[in-house]
This record gives structure tokens, C-alpha cells and sequence, in this order.
């Protein structure tokens, strides 16, 4: 299985488009010059949302390969494919929380303020999103297929816009850090669920019996 | 008796528009198997099939003594088909990666030595590859990891003479090992005549023959003659005929009976692509 493990890990970086992280990028520059002292934390959310939609974007570098009939000549297991792919997202995690500390770091050397409670809410947005997006668009895909999950995208982007409006306001980021703070072992209890829960719909998703 | 390595009975299929029947044959160990057949006959169902990448409707399928539907073949198959699905992104040294961590008995040293052999680029990327180049990289995936049996789906299509004879030379090394075997699906019966020591035609889903490569190069032929000169020829001769504007050709199975016996008419070699043709019209 390490192997199926290079491979989505090594897919993930090396299939980032030069156009979609010019994008980001330049998104990333807006929010940076628009939102003040919270600019890290409202980066750290579009490359977190960029990290959850590169592991979906991975599937359509493998339908244009037909990777899925090579793959199955392999000695691998259905489990051992779809746990590869959840054990990548777990370890690009990593990039995400690390991008979120750069931004944070970005953030504050402009403006020269640190907040506590932004900074923690930045790591923790970081390592939730790309979790929360996955656990939702990875059973469609294996469901349903990677043209479907792009239009089941654009659901979960509403929720996240909301949030982030929620956010601008002041308070709302103090409010949030507070709460989530409390219940920080509670929240990540919740996400171990929903993503062990994905996991299995995958499997069985993915496990579907061939014509 | 020879053993095996693939082992196909009754084996059959339905799809809306197409079936699947009673196709039996088997692949033995230490030989080339040359399966052919046009476009749309069942070759890469079968295959399909063979490689449990598809649910059969009745039959039996066994690989190296094994029902296929254990899935424990894999470990020792090696398979590549008509187009490269490795990512362009990717470089050697990833697939090597990649295989290493999938593979028991993926062996390192033998995939570089290939590389080198082949004269694939180390450092680029897939995506420049050419067909050759990305054929070549295929077939030395298959191979790296020691498998027994190797089954090529239309494998040599689209490649230059050049890249088929070198490819065609690094099977018959494979070859050399008694215990291993190749099932070679092809529309470049040349490719077939040349190294297949067996020949299976299937056409429309069926089976219309299995047969030692030797004995139809040996025992077929054409007879060739002219409308009138037909009518002296006797229905139990030949399989079957097709009129030209020249003249009638009619497909012998026993070739040097019908010299013997048709002296004054021409009697020519069959190719294995002629044979093919003659059965599938």
C-alpha cells in the first residue's frame, strides 16, 4: 500500500496546475490587502479550501490516464486503494497547517498585531477544511464519479462563504476561537467520525460489483 | 501433460448488442500464445475476463492452477495494454516508487537495467515521452516485477518496425524461462507469426479455432484456380472460398494433399493473416 501512498502524496504536488496556484495566489494577494491583521487567517481558509480541492481535482488526473483499469491488475485491494487515498489527505494536512503558519507569520510581520485567538482558529480552519472537504467529495466520487463531486464542490463552497462572512465581523472570530476552543477535543472527535464514516462509503463505493 | 498457466472453459459473457460464448482455451507454460481476431471479436473482453476486471456469466477461468476470481494471480501477472496510464507528471523514478511499494518482488536493479537497455530518459517527465518510449516503459513495468505469466493487450499496435522488433526480442527473453508464458493479443499478425508458438481466432465472440502456429504455417494453404477449374474441386479439400475478379482461392487444412492431388492447379503457402481472413468471411 505505500506504494498507492507515494503515488497520491507525489500526484499531489507534482498535478498542481501552474494556472490554479497563480489563482490562488492572486486571491490570496486580495484577501491579504482587503481583510487587515485577519488576512492570515482568511488565506490560511482559500489554501486549505485549495488542498481539499486538489485531492479531487488527483481523480481527474487519473480518469484521463484510465489509472482505475491499470490499478486493478495490481495486487491491491479495494480497502488498500481507498485507504491510500485518505491516508494522503491525512499527511497533506501537513501542507496545509504549514502554509496556515507562513500566512500567520506573513500577517503579522504587516501589520504587526498577534492575536491569539486568530491564530489558533487559523491552524485549526486548516487542518479542518481540507477534512471536512474530502469527507464529503471523496464518497461521491467513488459513488458517483469525479464529474459529479466538481458540482458537489460547489455546495460545500456556500457553507464556507457563509462562514467566512461570519468571521469578517470581528467578534465572530473571537466567538468561534472560544467555542471551538472549549470544545477543541469534542470538535476533532466528530471530524475522526465523519471521516472514518466517508471512509467506509468510499470502500463500499469503490467496491461496487463490476459489470 | 503440459501445464497451463491460463486455462479458459466455457467461458461466457452477455453485453447488450454482443455475447460472449463458450470460448475455451488455454495458454501453457514456456509458450506464446497469439490471440487474434478484428476489431470488435472479444479479444480485450476476454482479457478482460481473464483479468477479473470483469464478472463472467458462466465458465471457468483458472491462472497458474487458480480460480481468477482469488485475485492472487496478480502478484505474478504482468499486463500491458495499448496505451500508457502512467500520470505525465510523473518521472522513473516515481513509477519505481510507486512499484516498489506494491510489488513483493519488484526488482529494482532489473528496472534501471532496462531503462538503460531501452535508452528511457531518467529525469523527464512521462508527458514527453513518445508511444515507443512509453510502450517500452510498460512492458518493463510488467516484467520488473518477475512475474510467470504475461498477457499484452494490443501492445505493439502503433509502434514503428523498429520498437516492435526490440520489444519483440525482450518477450522471447522472457520466454526462455520454461515456466512462463505470454498470452499476446495483436491485430499485427505479423507480430503474432513471429513469435507465437499457439494461434486462437475468435471472431463475433466465438472461438473459430486453436491450433499450434507451426501446423497452420505447415498444413494450410490456398488453392488457386479458375471458375471452371472450382467445379473439380471437391467440397471436402478446402474450408472455405472466396471469388476474385482474377480467380477462386479456396483454404486448404491439408496443403500437400491438395498438391498431390491437384496437380495441375496453384497451391500457395497461407499466411496466418490469410487463414484469418478466410475464416472470418
Amino acid at each position: 500500500m505505500r506504494g498507492l501512498i507515494y503515488k497520491e502524496c507525489s500526484l499531489f504536488l507534482k498535478s498542481i496546475g501552474k494556472k490554479e496556484a497563480a489563482l490562488v495566489a492572486v486571491l490570496a494577494v486580495l484577501l491579504f490587502v482587503r481583510t487587515g491583521p485577519a488576512a492570515g487567517l482568511f488565506m490560511s481558509v482559500l489554501f486549505a479550501m485549495a488542498v481539499g480541492i486538489q485531492h479531487v481535482l488527483e481523480f481527474s488526473a487519473d480518469e484521463q490516464h484510465n489509472w482505475k483499469s491499470y490499478q486493478m491488475i495490481m495486487p491491491v485491494t479495494g480497502r488498500q486503494v481507498v485507504m491510500s487515498k485518505y491516508v494522503s489527505v491525512l499527511l497533506t494536512l501537513v501542507i496545509s497547517i504549514v502554509i496556515s503558519l507562513i500566512l500567520s507569520l506573513v500577517s503579522f510581520l504587516r501589520f504587526g498585531s498577534f492575536d491569539a485567538a486568530l491564530f489558533y482558529l487559523t491552524i485549526l480552519l486548516a487542518a479542518v477544511i481540507p477534512l471536512i472537504w474530502t469527507s464529503f467529495l471523496l464518497p461521491v466520487i467513488y459513488w458517483f464519479g469525479f464529474r459529479y463531486a466538481q458540482y458537489a464542490g460547489l455546495i460545500l463552497v456556500i457553507p464556507n462563504v457563509y462562514f467566512l462572512n461570519y468571521l469578517e465581523d470581528g467578534s465572530g472570530i473571537t466567538d468561534f476561537a472560544k467555542i471551538s476552543g472549549i470544545n477543541l477535543f469534542f470538535i476533532f472527535g466528530i471530524l475522526i467520525l465523519i471521516f472514518g464514516i466517508s471512509y467506509f462509503i468510499s470502500l463500499l463505493g469503490y467496491s461496487r460489483k463490476r459489470k | 501433460m503440459m501445464e497451463n498457466n491460463i486455462f479458459v472453459k466455457g467461458l461466457s459473457k452477455q453485453f447488450p448488442g454482443f455475447s460472449l460464448e463458450n470460448v475455451t482455451f488455454r495458454v501453457p507454460k514456456g509458450r506464446i500464445v497469439g490471440f487474434i481476431g478484428e476489431n470488435g471479436a472479444g479479444k480485450t473482453t476476454t482479457i478482460s475476463l481473464i483479468l477479473n476486471e470483469l464478472n463472467r456469466d458462466s465458465g471457468q477461468i483458472e491462472i497458474m492452477g487458480k480460480d481468477n476470481r482469488k485475485d492472487a494471480f496478480k502478484e505474478e501477472t504482468g499486463v500491458v495494454f495499448d496505451e500508457c496510464h502512467f500520470h505525465d507528471v510523473f518521472t522513473v523514478h516515481d513509477i519505481n516508487t510507486i512499484f516498489a511499494g506494491i510489488y513483493a518482488a519488484w526488482d529494482r536493479e532489473f528496472f534501471y537495467h532496462s531503462l538503460k537497455r531501452f535508452k528511457i530518459p531518467l529525469d523527464k517527465k512521462i508527458g514527453v515521452f513518445s508511444r515507443g518510449t512509453k510502450m517500452k516503459l510498460s512492458i518493463i513495468c510488467a516484467l520488473a516485477h518477475r512475474p510467470k505469466l504475461l498477457i499484452l493487450d494490443e501492445a505493439t499496435t502503433g509502434l514503428d518496425p523498429i520498437v516492435r522488433e526490440e520489444i519483440l526480442d525482450f518477450f522471447l527473453e522472457f520466454i526462455q524461462d520454461e515456466t512462463h508464458s505470454i498470452l499476446f493479443s495483436s491485430h499485427m499478425i505479423s507480430d503474432v507469426e513471429n513469435i507465437a508458438d499457439y494461434v486462437v481466432l475468435i471472431h463475433r465472440g466465438h472461438i473459430l479455432f486453436e491450433a499450434r502456429k507451426d501446423d497452420l504455417i505447415y498444413e494450410y494453404g490456398i488453392i488457386r484456380c479458375t471458375r471452371q477449374q472450382f467445379t473439380e474441386i471437391s467440397s471436402e479439400d478446402y474450408i472455405a472460398y472466396k471469388e476474385t475478379p482474377a480467380c477462386v482461392e479456396c483454404l486448404t487444412d491439408h496443403k500437400y494433399r491438395a498438391k498431390g492431388k491437384y496437380q495441375d492447379f496453384v497451391v500457395d503457402d497461407a499466411s496466418l493473416e490469410e487463414i484469418m481472413k478466410f475464416y472470418i468471411r
